[in-house]
């Protein structure tokens, strides 16, 4: 009696698993983005400071791309890190 | 509307790792943590190229996709970007992104990692712009100044590009125009080969 429990419970289970792959074969990944759950997110920025980035690229063209950039804007970045927070005052 | 990109031009980039430092003074980045880095293609052998690589802000970015509690957002201008007070660290972007861009502070001796940090195309975070708890959290924002990231202005070779996407497209088609196919017109292809014409040039020369 214990021996036929044993093959039913087996078929059962076997049946089971065999729905189980049918599901995971049907089933379509998809990943959605999501929606941010923060309070609050960055926009973008203004077209002044769109044009202003724009003018800042432009530089690094040497050919027709320069030519979009006025004579005052044509200025190579120097980049304007200052040292601060944690390296201010080291000795070096 | 733009759509703010990051190109290398791997025919220029001579491995200097100034973005890398450029960007860690700049943000004041954590010892551990590199949101930039250069790396090699082909080392040692022909066609060995150099390539700095950080977070690539994609359009359809996967990092977004798999966080389980949607601390990302896309700016208007395409820029991806996080929330340090929503992030749980669980790692699942690193495992998502292509690129390896999010790295994790180590917090402890035990291996425990801190909230994820990446690469803000300096356009800090969340917070208002230029405020205190903008910079200690994710650095300082170039962006909002109408400035470019600043691993990009000083590159000295001009080989990493950065901005609006249709303009760093023109640029680097330009190069490629002027330079054609194959070795670049400043990069060590450039500057080796013609020595070496001329080296061989010589050589013949004495032969003859």
């Amino acid at each position: 009696m214990s021996n036929g429990g044993g093959a039913v419970a087996a078929i059962l289970g076997l049946v089971l698993l065999s729905g189980c792959v049918a599901e995971e074969r049907a089933r379509a990944v998809r990943l959605d983005k999501g929606g941010y759950a923060g309070t609050t997110a960055d926009q973008a920025v203004s077209d002044a400071t769109r044009e202003a980035l724009r003018q800042r690229v432009a530089p690094q063209a040497e050919g027709a791309g320069k030519v979009m950039v006025s004579a005052d804007a044509a200025v190579m970045p120097t980049g304007d890190a200052a040292a601060s927070g944690r390296i201010a005052g080291q000795k070096f | 509307m733009a759509r703010m990109k990051f190109l290398c031009d791997a025919e220029r980039c001579i491995h200097c790792s100034g973005c890398v430092t450029a960007c860690k003074n700049e943000h004041e980045v954590p010892w551990g943590i590199n949101r930039r880095r250069v790396v090699t293609l082909n080392d040692g052998k022909p066609g060995q190229r150099s390539l700095s690589v950080a977070c690539m802000h994609c359009s359809d970015a996967p990092c977004m996709a798999v966080c389980p509690v949607d601390c990302f957002y896309q700016t208007g201008d395409g820029i991806v970007l996080h929330n340090k007070d929503l992030c749980i660290g669980c790692g699942y972007c690193l495992y998502a992104c292509p690129f390896g861009a999010p790295q994790y502070p180590s917090t402890s001796n035990f291996g425990g990692r801190g909230k994820m940090d990446k690469c803000t195309f300096c356009a800090g975070g969340p917070e208002a712009d230029n405020s205190k708890a903008e910079l200690e959290k994710y650095g300082r924002n170039r962006i909002a100044e109408g400035k470019l990231p600043l691993c990009a202005e000083m590159c000295a070779t001009k080989a990493l590009l950065a901005g609006d996407g249709d303009m760093v497209s023109t640029i680097y088609r330009e190069r490629v125009m002027a330079r054609g196919f194959g070795s670049g017109a400043a990069g060590w292809g450039h500057a080796y080969r013609d020595q070496e014409r001329t080296r061989e040039r010589k050589g013949a020369g004495a032969k003859e």
